[in-house]
């Protein structure tokens, strides 16, 4: 994984004031940890996340009881319709893996664990919606994209997976983008003032 | 900026969607001539006017469906078909 301190800030293209991130070029995001009310962003990385896919009209999609484009809890598992015949269960590892046991196999298509093929952010905090706003073209007023709604967009030219809880987004991309999204939320999220979770 | 309605995820910027081509359907291998496979792989119609097309939902969904796009204006017309990537020619 490219580091941030590894990249070559002496190039001619990252050197070019439209190219420059301070999130990229500063070393620690120290910095900018100073607003309460800003943006709060933590790496949920280590969650377990595992794909279902399965017949719409099977057991198993009725066992999810979640349509396409939203999302619920069971216990501390987040239950995703992520696309019209897949469902993602995203939580602890012994929580998913309880949920999992749960599901009928009736219609039941394929599963796949894909935690370390993911990057996990949880981006919250009253300014989230502001931030998110910046880098991803849906309109994420609270009529169109409720509290419980998942989608999936582009952010910052990554396609995410996106869930929303309140004022809180946990945004999912391949691993391989996961560096660059981090920062690229990381310099959204400047002007708000973000703080550094767990 | 092209906003294309999916059926599945609503209207979405062309950015967030890849477009796929004419939709033609795929002739039967088995008894399909050279020219008609030919014409499957290379041959468009390119009209100035109302087109059948796909589409592919990359940011989105991940699905393939069918639009009816005027090549001119770009209007849309009639609601999007979820398909498959082979789709049907009209």
């Amino acid at each position: 994984m490219v580091k941030t301190t590894d990249l070559d800030l002496t190039s001619s293209t990252a050197a070019s004031p439209s190219f420059r991130s301070s999130a990229v070029v500063t070393p620690t995001t120290a910095g900018f940890a100073d607003g309460s009310d800003g943006v709060t962003m933590s790496d949920r990385a280590d969650l377990t996340k595992l794909t279902m896919r399965c017949d719409p009209a099977s057991a198993a999609a009725s066992w999810m009881a979640v349509s396409f484009g939203s999302a619920r809890s069971d216990g501390d598992v987040l239950i995703v319709g992520m696309r019209p015949d897949e469902f993602w269960l995203i939580g602890p590892a012994d929580g998913v893996e309880r949920a999992r046991a749960d599901v009928p196999t009736s219609g039941l298509r394929s599963e796949v664990d894909l935690t370390h093929g993911r990057a996990l952010v949880q981006v919250s905090g009253p300014r989230a919606t502001k931030m998110l706003e910046k880098v991803c073209g849906l309109d994420w007023s609270e009529n169109m994209t409720p509290p419980g709604s998942a989608v999936s967009a582009s952010v910052a030219k990554v396609s995410c997976d996106i869930v929303r809880a309140g004022d809180s987004y946990l945004i999912s991309c391949d691993r391989s983008f996961g560096q660059y999204l981090i920062e690229s939320l990381a310099d959204a999220a400047q002007e708000f003032g973000l703080t550094l979770g767990d | 900026m092209l906003i294309v309605p999916c059926p599945h995820c609503g209207p979405r910027n062309s950015s967030d969607l890849r477009y796929v081509g004419e939709s033609h359907s795929r002739p039967d291998p088995n008894s399909a001539t050279p020219e008609q496979w030919r014409d499957y792989l290379y041959m468009e119609e390119n009209p100035a006017g109302w087109l059948i097309e796909t589409w592919y939902c990359r940011s989105g969904c991940r699905r393939y469906f069918k639009l009816e796009r005027h090549t001119g204006s770009n209007e849309f017309r009639n609601p999007p078909i979820p398909g498959n990537k082979k789709g049907t020619k009209a």
